[in-house]
């Protein structure tokens, strides 16, 4: 018996000294990218405090924070319910290679690293949530709702696979009215329209920061890294939606003055790239740091961890309590444009406006190894974005640094595509744009 | 599958008994003013000779509408007194002075003749031959817009109220043309006008119809004319206005009663829904709300003022600016009574569910004159269908904003509404129907469409008119708790506005949708009031524009993404959709010192 918890502890300790270690070297390189804004510090110290210090969530009013694991979990109904949501999505190399022993071989990495967490017990943050809320959206997510719950206290929340017709949206309503009592329950607060419409002007602040900072990210030449935009991304899921606007508050204000000095942190001719596909949880961002290290800019990311999960704002038309759940169910479901809908078509139009908005001029698509439903969607995608003329290639990832030096190499040959692309558009060779002729 | 049969049923039942009890309307009776004619008081007036009468006798009224005095020179007897009536078989009842004319069959028209008089009025020192008469119109005929000419040898002088506004002269059963009249105005002035080859009185106004007047016409000098003409006016809050008020009263008691009784029906039946108790913890009641949702919308303020505007314009403002009808002419095309013979424009719902009446109106009588009338109402009617379009229903319409105040005092109050699913909406179509072939079609079964109208008591009870209510006035009483609970619900049925959708086409003011701005959020779709659906889920189209869409703006006010919905008038933007706008809302105000004071700058 005392065998078996020396050698979990040891276990512990193996695993903790692993996992530091890779998140720090990753914080380090993001930090790393030239030109980092000083209001972008507090992001970075929040990532380190959870994934490299191992400290519990900081919170002054010692509110219950509650974890949740897509973005479909409405965080204003837990803000309401007076918790804190926490996303669990992670992309810990080290948790996934424990959470490889209980979840099948061809699992997404990503589920495997949450399971690895609940198993190992090692991080603060994960422990410290009293309850997790698993939307059952792909497989693999459904799956893990179910094996997480002998770990963490689980509540499935059912996601329709359609959205397009009334009576969808109608069964979303009823499951987040069925997943206020069991917030209750966990928080002892009750879920009033008053605190309800606080929830939702807690995180619609966000949301306005959030809207702001996309004006600033949207500038070419670039006003700061894609890459530290992932981590800021990343750190809004460890951080109160309050604590985060404030902090983004001031990133605004920095990007303002660096817009106003012409403070720039790419050249005018570098490549603008945009990442969709396989969410890119913190510490895996091998894939930004790549495409930056190779001399490209992320400029946009189409990806749940990134600016998916805050675009899109509650637009509450009745002010009353269902009012507002009925806003609360068509914002998380509706405009969502994660490939387990069942017709996700939108979400090509999604990248085409942020393709012209972000004056994107290439693709690249994550896959996740495992990760169906994304791959699904890849050849529609190409085919779309070759009538748009936009390069796009698919990359597929694992969590683990095996194949980075892979990655780098199609990453460096697709950022060399398309300055090679745009040299002949400035040349006017017609055999390389043949299908703009189209 | 068994819910949609449940459904199917009840609309084919809804439909069947609105089709069934239109036919019955008039049993329905929820307010009856009795205002026969035979139900007035006819009397000797005490009051004095009032400053527009030039005759020896004259007729005024009062008892809030109730009763008709005739006053009389004290130096002619009662008895030489004539009074004329007109009946409803067409025979003119004669009776003298002192009698009471009033007959159970009386139409409210009379004519009162005093004997002729020798007097010098000219002051010529010759005396002429004066005639002198005094007419009333009183009852529910007395705006009738055809003229009602007695036309007999006795009174070869006549003065004829005619299309709400005019008034012709007659003389010796003929059209007066050409001819010089002197008006004794409503105040007493003296002024000389002409008629035209139509026989009516050019540039006579309004107030003088309204108030009274009298008309001395002479022939040659020595024969003289004299009518004192007085109409059964409803002043504002005189008795009668007040009056006019009780069945508007009855429509909202029963309202109130309505909505308690369907939010009681709807706890019920919610029952052990979970979803329902945890909507229940809210408070109903009137109290400020926490949520932040306010942004400054100019188009939407533009819209409310239009509709107060609108609203004023079509029950008050024509009897406060002009007594009467300004421009009879000329249609526009709101869900308002013409009942409400005050308004300053026409309204085609009464001809477009009269459509025999249409016809039968621009017919006989006068020809050249109904023409021109014919031609301005009919273009004007087609002008607004063809270029405005619904565009009048989002901005002027009275019932709509009755229906907008009705959605605030829920919203006030902290009501759950119902909400309108695309399964409801689809429902809801075949009464819409329904309504159209009873609105045009009723006509033509003999029957009055405006017996069934759930919007007659409105407009005519402010305007100060009584208008009987049969089963209109209980639909009336569905359409308001309906509006209560589910936004413009009328709009949804009502049949004007479908036909003014017709011809989107062709209309200035279109709605246009950026396809590629568009995140299907479902906005929009949650926020028009019409439950269209095509706005969000169209995708390739520019132009989502429906039969249904009013142009009330609400969403591309609820719209986060830029320019992802605009408003065009002649192809330039009035309207769009911004994301900073809507973003604006979330914004905490006093953020700039909140940054500088508590920066956390983490530790390193």
């Amino acid at each position: 018996m005392s065998e078996t918890i020396q050698s979990g502890h040891r276990r512990q300790e193996l695993f903790i000294k692993k996992s530091t270690r890779v998140a720090a070297s990753y914080l380090n390189r993001a930090k790393a990218l030239s030109e980092m804004p000083e209001a972008a510090k507090p992001f970075f110290n929040v990532l380190e405090d959870t994934y490299v210090k191992l400290r519990e969530l900081s919170e002054k009013e010692s509110r219950k924070t509650i974890g949740t694991l897509c973005v479909m979990v409405p965080s204003e109904l837990i803000y309401a319910a007076g918790a804190v949501p926490v996303r669990l999505c992670s992309g810990s190399y080290t948790a996934y290679s424990i959470g490889d022993d209980t979840i099948p071989r061809d699992a997404c990495p990503l589920v495997k690293a949450v399971m690895g967490f609940g198993e190992i017990k090692a991080l603060p943050v994960f422990e410290q949530c009293s309850l997790l809320v698993a939307p059952v959206t792909c497989d693999c997510k459904k799956k893990l709702a179910g094996v997480i719950d002998s770990v963490k206290n689980t509540v499935p929340l059912h996601i329709p696979p359609l959205k397009k017709e009334d009576a969808d949206t109608e069964v979303f309503l009823r499951e987040l009215y069925r997943l206020i009592p069991v917030l209750e329950g966990a928080t002892g607060r009750e879920i009033t329209a008053g605190s309800l419409a606080q929830g939702i002007n807690i995180v619609g602040e966000a949301q306005y920061e959030m809207s702001e900072f996309l004006w600033y990210r949207r500038h070419d030449p670039a006003l700061l890294h894609g890459t530290q935009v992932m981590a800021i991304m990343n750190a809004y899921s460890y951080m109160p939606a309050d604590a985060w606007a404030r902090q983004m508050h001031r990133l605004n204000r920095e990007m303002k003055s660096r817009l106003e000095q012409g403070k720039f942190v790419s050249r005018k001719n570098q490549p603008r790239i945009l990442v969709t596909g396989s969410p890119i949880a913190f510490p895996n961002l091998k894939i930004p740091l790549l495409i930056e290290e190779m001399g490209g800019i992320l400029a946009a990311d189409e990806t749940c961890m990134g600016e998916r999960g805050l675009y899109d704002p509650v637009s509450v038309i009745d002010p009353g309590f269902d009012g507002m759940m009925r806003a609360l169910a068509s914002r998380y479901t509706k405009p969502c444009t994660c490939p387990v809908f069942v017709d996700n078509s939108q979400r090509v139009y999604r990248i085409r406006q942020m393709i012209r908005e972000h004056k994107i001029q290439g693709i690249i698509y994550h896959v996740l190894r495992g990760c169906l439903v994304y791959d699904y969607e890849y050849q529609i995608m190409e085919e779309e974005m070759g009538k748009l003329n936009v390069p796009i290639i698919r990359v597929e990832s694992d969590y683990n640094e095996e194949d980075v030096e892979q990655l780098r190499i199609r990453i460096e040959a697709f950022i060399e595509l398309i300055k090679l692309k745009e040299y002949a558009d400035l040349q006017g060779w017609k055999n390389l744009n043949k299908n703009k002729r189209k | 599958m068994k819910g949609r049969k449940i459904g199917t049923a009840v609309v084919c039942a809804i439909c069947a008994f609105l089709i069934v009890s239109a036919f019955f309307a008039k049993d329905f009776v929820l307010y009856d003013f009795h205002m026969n004619v035979p139900d007035y008081h006819y009397a000797k007036t005490e009051e004095e000779k009032p400053l527009s009468v030039d005759t020896s006798v004259w007729f005024t009224y009062g008892d809030g509408g109730k009763a008709v005095y005739y006053g009389i020179n004290e130096e002619i007897p009662e008895e030489s007194l004539t009074v004329y009536a007109l009946t409803q078989t067409g025979e003119i009842s004669i009776t003298n002075g002192n009698e009471n004319p009033i007959r159970q069959d009386s139409l409210g028209h009379f004519i009162a003749a005093a004997p002729m008089m020798e007097l010098d009025i000219d002051g010529d020192g010759k005396a002429e031959k004066v005639y002198d008469y005094a007419r009333a119109d009183l009852g529910a005929n007395a705006f009738n817009p055809a003229p009602q000419r007695f036309l007999t040898a006795e009174i070869p002088f006549e003065l004829v109220f005619a299309e709400r506004k005019y008034i012709m002269v007659y003389y010796r059963n003929e059209i007066l043309k050409n001819a010089e009249v002197l008006v004794t105005s409503y105040n007493g002035e003296q002024k000389r006008y002409r008629t035209d080859e139509h026989g009516w009185i050019q540039g006579l106004r309004g107030r003088d119809i309204r108030e009274g007047f009298t008309a001395s016409y002479s022939p040659d000098g020595i024969l003289v004319y004299r009518m004192h003409y007085a109409l059964e006016d409803y002043p504002y809050f005189s008795p009668h206005f007040f009056a006019a008020h009780i069945p508007l009263g009855i429509i909202f008691a029963l309202t109130a009663f309505g909505i308690v009784a369907v939010h009681g029906i709807r706890k019920r039946m919610a029952g052990s829904d979970p979803a329902y108790e945890i909507c229940s913890r809210e408070r109903v009641g009137i109290y400020p709300g926490t949520l932040r949702q306010k942004t400054d919308s100019k188009f939407l303020l533009v819209r409310w003022l239009c509709l107060f505007s609108g609203m004023f314009l079509w029950t008050y403002a024509g009897k406060l600016i002009h007594q009467g009808q300004v421009l009879n002419e000329i249609s526009i095309p709101v869900f308002s009574c013409p009942f409400n013979l005050d308004q300053p424009v026409e309204v085609p719902c009464y001809y477009l569910s009269h459509l025999p009446a249409l016809f039968g109106r621009f017919g006989a009588d006068f020809p050249i004159r109904n023409m021109v009338y014919a031609v301005i109402f009919l273009a004007t009617t087609l002008l607004c269908f063809v270029f405005l379009g619904r565009i009048l229903c989002g901005f002027l319409c009275p019932a709509g904003l009755l229906q907008d105040l009705m959605d605030k005092l829920r919203q006030a109050l902290h009501i759950r509404p119902i909400v309108v699913t695309d399964r409801m909406n689809r429902f809801l179509q075949p009464v819409k129907w329904v309504w159209i072939i009873l609105f045009l079609g009723f006509a033509f079964t003999g029957r009055d469409f405006c017996d069934i109208c759930p919007l007659k008591g409105f407009a005519t009870a402010q305007g100060g008119y009584w208008t009987n209510l049969y089963l209109g006035g209980f639909f009336a009483i569905v359409i308001l708790v309906g509006s209560f609970f589910i936004k413009r619900f009328w709009c949804i049925i009502c049949p004007m506005g479908y036909l003014m959708g017709l011809f989107k086409r062709f209309n200035l003011f279109k709605l246009k949708k950026d396809c590629t701005s568009c995140t299907e959020c479902g906005a929009c779709y949650h926020a028009c009031p019409m439950r269209i659906k095509s706005i969000y889920t169209e995708r390739e189209k520019t132009n989502v524009q429906t039969v249904d869409c009013m142009m009330c703006g609400e969403c591309i006010h609820k719209c986060p993404e830029d320019n992802a919905l605009c408003m065009t008038f002649c192809g330039k933007t009035i309207y769009h959709s911004s994301r900073k706008t809507f973003m604006s809302k979330f914004a905490v105000k006093d953020r700039k010192n909140d940054g500088t004071n508590n920066e956390q700058e983490g530790e390193e």
